[in-house]
């Protein structure tokens, strides 16, 4: 199955970090993606750009309204994804645990819906 | 009717339901076509059985019965007409569970044979996965380890059978759709998912002996369920320690059960009368206690540690100090607000209430728990401070939701107010 696992990232906890902290967790991000890279299970990653420079689209009686910045203003902010390939949620989870947004915020992890 | 132990229909189809469902869950792969497939076999012996006798192999014969019933569905669903297949060449794998012998244990009398076991502790695994909610793990264990339809579950929890119903439904959808494995864990992952199997049952047993809502204090047939979940583990996993000391604690606190109430009034432990405590089962439950220590070694977990607890309440002369010394490690290991209460009150037994009142002062209670505010009146009425003890009860008497809990609290502020 393919899993995708979304890193929330939560503004306090990132804060609260020093820039040295901050740098060793930018690396712990990296090395992560890599592993998953090399294991041969990693089938896709994005990392983006922070919440406030979000663009928020509705359409409303026909027209088209804009919003500058996330669609919710959340205490954790969505920030990239992985899609990994795991035989079960026990190994999604898994990788979800060794994943660093678990430590500064919170990871989410739900099946692919697999077509045909 | 030939029924082998007299013990009636309904108890040899729940005695084997278990091993029926996990078997089916594996061979099928499938809990939902697993559920239904057992609940119509089940259904077909509520009808057979009482006219023709409970046959020599009940296990066998459910099985039969469910499996013929799994392929008639999917003859008569194209699109699975391909697992059709598959099915009939693994048919021959093995079927469960024989004969009952002694009807002494829900269990006891049932031979598992070692793949039944495995069917059956991988369902055990799934039904309690951590990923799903306490409120999705207990209607399903009510409904596949224990047997219950969700009509039964609904009247055991207090709620609807809509309710249990949609539970169920969500829960068996996220285990097939998150790819919830039907696995029993890696040895590694043990301790963790252990963890939640107990919970489960402990958390089936504490909504019954002590309903957090509604009329009753205590819903017998949950606790029943409960121990019936507990004696399914103990025969499953004998040796670990955590599923004895579960086990033990739920048999020494259920054999006071008829204790705790006199005339629709509780009874404190302290006032409760011994002589109507079930001591064959609070025996039953020293020795696995004892046994459970012992298996735990150095490092015992919160099962072991609350089965000892219980084990020293039920002396006559209570040695204080080893249960505090064991609520000091329960709450090293389990800080949860109800443990700290009873490690306070624990406190307060061992060295007086001033020492428990600064004992309660260091925790903050959980939102909507009376306990906390009661065992801080009862203290300060030990110490004579009579207005601050009325205060307090006052507030526990708003935080109680429990209508038996309640009306004792109100009786015991007018015995107060007498003072």
């Amino acid at each position: 199955m393919r899993y995708l696992l979304t890193s929330n990232i939560d503004g306090k906890l990132m804060g609260a970090l020093s820039p040295d902290q901050q740098k060793s967790l930018n690396d712990t991000f990296i090395s992560f993606t890599q592993a998953l890279a090399q294991s041969g299970v990693l089938r896709g990653a994005e990392h983006l750009h922070p919440a406030e420079t979000a663009t928020t689209v509705r359409n409303r009686e026909g027209e088209m309204l804009l919003t500058d910045g996330p669609y919710a203003d959340v205490a954790e902010v969505f920030g990239g994804f992985w899609i990994v390939e795991a035989p079960d949620l026990d190994s999604a989870l898994r990788h979800a645990h060794e994943c660093p947004a678990a430590d500064v915020g919170s990871v989410e992890v739900r099946a692919l819906h697999e077509l045909g | 009717m030939a029924d082998p132990v007299g013990i009636g229909v309904e108890a040899v189809y729940r005695a084997y339901w278990p091993t029926l469902v996990a078997s089916l869950a594996r061979w099928t792969g499938d809990l939902d076509r697993a559920e239904d497939a057992a609940a119509e076999a089940v259904a077909a012996a509520c009808e057979n059985w009482p006219r023709d006798g409970i046959p020599a192999e009940p296990a066998a014969w459910l099985q039969t019965a469910a499996r013929r019933r799994v392929l008639d569905r999917i003859r008569r669903d194209h699109v699975a007409r391909a697992k059709l297949v598959d099915l009939a060449h693994r048919l021959e794998d093995s079927p469960a569970a024989d004969a009952i012998s002694d009807p002494d244990d829900p269990f006891g009398a049932v031979r598992w044979s070692d793949a039944a076991a495995e069917d059956l502790l991988r369902l055990v695994f799934t039904c309690c996965h951590p990923a799903l909610a306490p409120s999705a793990q207990v209607p399903l264990a009510l409904r596949l380890l224990c047997g219950l339809t969700a009509a039964e579950a609904a009247r055991l929890l207090v709620t609807t059978e809509s309710t249990v119903a949609q539970r169920i439904v969500r829960a068996k959808r996220k285990i097939r759709d998150a790819g919830i494995a039907m696995t029993v864990p890696p040895r590694d992952d043990w301790p963790g998912r252990l963890d939640a199997v107990l919970a489960v049952v402990g958390l089936v047993f504490t909504e019954g002996h002590a309903a957090t809502h509604g009329p009753a204090l205590v819903r017998t047939p949950l606790c029943d369920e409960a121990l019936r979940l507990a004696a399914l583990l103990r025969r499953l996993l004998p040796d670990e320690a955590e599923v004895l000391g579960l086990s033990a604690l739920l048999l020494i606190t259920d054999a006071r059960r008829d204790a705790r109430l006199d005339g629709g009034q509780l009874v404190r432990f302290d006032d409760q009368d011994r002589t109507a405590w079930r001591w064959p089962d609070i025996d039953r439950g020293l020795v696995l206690a004892a046994t459970a220590v012992q298996r735990a070694g150095a490092r015992p977990g919160r099962w072991v540690l609350q089965s000892s607890i219980a084990a020293l309440q039920v002396h006559p002369v209570p040695d204080r100090e080893a249960v505090l010394a064991l609520f000091d490690r329960l709450a090293a290991i389990n800080g949860s607000p109800a443990t700290l209460v009873n490690r306070a009150a624990a406190v307060a037994k061992a060295r007086g209430a001033q020492a428990g009142l600064l004992a309660l002062d260091e925790i903050r209670p959980a939102p909507g728990d009376h306990r906390a505010a009661l065992l801080r009146a009862e203290l300060h009425h030990q110490l004579g401070e009579y207005d601050v003890a009325r205060s307090h009860l006052t507030s526990a008497i708003d935080a109680a939701q429990n209508d038996v809990e309640r009306r004792h609290l109100e009786a015991r502020l007018t015995d107060w107010s007498r003072t």
